[in-house]
């Protein structure tokens, strides 16, 4: 009788188990628990690809603004799940629309990161070694943050942007793990979506959502609110930035820009932020761009006076490199003999790289409440770069910026084309 | 009989849904057979992490089971130590999601593991448990013999079946190869 007991209970036990196995098995996804505020929506690339079909790629698109090679290709892996495809959604002949997850979840990209980071700093980049089978894992639990890491020399990894037909695929892949730093575990479902277990052939196919993957993360973050804010368009006049779209705060908002901060720790990997943006008609905005600190790339809006997932709008692209103020190409060298620097205290400022005897303009901008930029724009210097482009600029550190982060950038002009520095941070005693 | 296939397959399906979220590249046994040079069935008798270092990044904690069993390639008795990344040292943890689930490798377990040389994972390891989760599987008893545990398709064995079975589709799997 015990016997018979025990064999019963066991198999209800078992059945019950099987019940919600093969409730699991119809959706098909899975999730490991956790999901990602808005404050961890960040992800960035340190791009220490080793092969050279990685970083192959050096075609920009208008679509993708600044990047090529892999960090466009993990950029385009990530925006996949944002909620609305990226700007007109063009980019990857593989598939229409990029950004096909219709929850109220979006990627925010940040560019490249100086290192690989810790393990909750949302930094995408490669590892040397044996893989030992493995291409690529994404370290957990996410509520915090999360680090990816491709096996870097392991295996062929091509950029694409195209199809991929030998080797494996770099924004598959991408898609894949972030998929998991967003909360998602495998899928059992049938037709090889993107969180399969095991990635098929190249991996290109990876790339492109498929209807069980879009369920998942929209069992995460529910189904994309329409109220959520939207943009259709963002035109630059010079420094002024009108966006156009809809739900937009009537109060105030925040404009997400992609921070020029090249940063491998905890601090880096925040947005630069303009705040207090009003809208009347909640279609529209505009603000001035700060004269330094932000990077051409993405931009995304978000309500200042919520905190839930749909209160931030998807990523659009955002090019105003030519616009004046920040942005640009970065392809000058600029650096300061202290990032701390107190009240009163000499501060030299030197650079390389430069157009040579070209004129110069460094500029600064600054947070009153950091994070948010406010309207503090000015000028630091202006002069000539040297006949072998570089150059210094020594300034004394105001008193009124005690206390107060200051960005500074450099900006050269040769032949109607302007080039600009890297921006530095300064942290202000 | 019917019972014991019933319970298999629960037993296989629950397995798979505690698997870890390795991202590997699809495999089929050919391929595993391919890449790995050891395939052992046998009892997991140990189970211990080391963490590494390595230059220019960040701590790695690595798991490294022993099994001590069969060849499945020549039928030796071996004892395998092989490691894979993630796991808890000294109360530090590194989660990662190409990790087995831990009720793949607990000490006692029967299974089999496919593994391969590996370079660089530190001085305590030099092979691994090829792709990680996609490279060790249960067993159980049978009344027919012990039966390996598949994990669908994409890994090396996608459906339950016989060890004996698996033997012999190794060494079918081989000399196709040759």
């Amino acid at each position: 009788m015990k016997n018979i007991l025990r064999l019963t209970t066991g198999s209800l036990i078992l059945a019950g188990a099987s019940f919600f196995v093969m409730s699991d098995s119809a959706i098909g996804y899975s999730t490991i628990g956790g999901s990602l505020n808005l404050g961890q929506r960040d992800f960035r690339v340190h791009d220490n690809f080793t092969g050279s079909s990685a970083n192959n790629n050096s075609t920009n698109h208008p679509n993708w603004p600044g990047y090529t090679g892999a960090e466009l290709s993990i950029w385009k892996g990530g925006a996949e799940w944002n909620s609305r495809p990226h700007g007109d959604g063009s980019g990857d002949s593989s598939q229409s629309d990029v950004g096909s997850g219709g929850a109220n979840m979006t990627f925010f990209w940040e560019g490249m990161a100086s290192g690989i980071g810790n393990s909750n700093d949302n930094i995408v980049s490669s590892i040397l070694g044996s893989s030992g089978g493995v291409l690529a894992y994404c370290e957990t639990p996410i509520n915090d943050g999360w680090r990816i890491r491709f096996y870097g020399d392991a295996w062929n990894w091509q950029d694409g942007p195209g199809s991929v037909n030998s080797g494996m695929d770099i924004q598959g892949v991408a898609c894949h793990e972030l998929g998991h730093s967003l909360g998602l575990g495998h899928s059992t479902a049938g037709g090889s979506p993107t969180m399969n277990a095991y990635i098929s052939g190249t991996g290109t196919g990876q790339r492109s959502l498929a209807s069980d993957d879009i369920a998942g993360v929209k069992s995460i973050y529910s189904p994309m609110a329409s109220s959520m804010p939207r943009i259709d368009n963002v035109a630059v006049q010079g420094s002024t930035v009108t966006i156009t779209g809809s739900g937009f705060s009537s109060s105030t908002n925040r404009v997400w820009l992609m921070s020029d901060l090249l940063d491998g720790g905890n601090s880096g990997g925040d947005h630069a932020t303009v705040a207090d943006v009003p809208s009347s008609n909640g279609t529209s905005m505009t603000f001035q761009l700060p004269s330094s600190g932000w990077e051409s790339g993405c931009i995304a809006v978000k309500r200042t006076t919520g905190s839930t997932y749909s209160d931030l709008s998807e990523s659009h692209p955002f090019d105003a490199a030519t616009g004046g103020g920040g942005g640009g190409n970065d392809t000058v060298a600029l650096t300061a003999n202290t990032f701390t620097p107190s009240p009163g205290q000499g501060l030299t400022f030197s650079w390389s790289g430069a157009p040579i005897s070209a004129p110069y303009r460094l500029v600064y901008s600054f947070t009153d409440y950091s994070p948010f930029f406010s309207t503090f724009n000015g000028v630091v210097g202006t002069g000539s770069n040297t006949a072998w482009g570089t150059g210094s600029l020594y300034r004394v550190t105001p008193n009124g910026a005690a206390g107060r982060t200051v960005f500074i950038e450099g900006q050269y002009i040769s032949a109607g084309v302007v080039s600009d520095s890297n921006t530095i941070r300064l942290d202000v005693q | 009989m019917k019972l014991l296939r019933w319970l298999t397959a629960s037993a296989a399906i629950l397995l798979l849904m505690q698997a870890g979220n390795a991202c590997i590249e699809e495999l089929d046994l050919q391929n595993m057979i391919s890449k790995t040079d050891v395939a052992v069935q046998g009892t997991i008798t140990d189970v211990r992490t080391v963490k590494y270092t390595p230059e220019n990044d960040d701590l790695l904690i690595y798991t490294i089971v022993t099994i001590e069993g069969t060849s499945l390639y020549d039928n030796s008795q071996i004892t395998v130590d092989a490691a894979f990344l993630g796991g808890t040292f000294e109360g530090e943890s590194m989660m990662v999601t190409s990790m087995p689930a831990p009720s793949e490798y607990r000490l006692g377990n029967d299974v089999v593991v496919f593994s391969g040389t590996v370079q660089g994972w530190g001085p305590d390891i030099d092979r691994c448990v090829y792709a990680s989760m996609g490279g060790i599987f249960r067993t159980i008893d049978s009344r027919k013999g012990a039966v390996v545990l598949g994990k669908g398709k994409g890994f090396a064995i996608e459906g339950n079946q016989l060890v004996s079975t698996l033997i012999s589709n190794i060494a079918k799997a081989t000399s196709e190869a040759k």
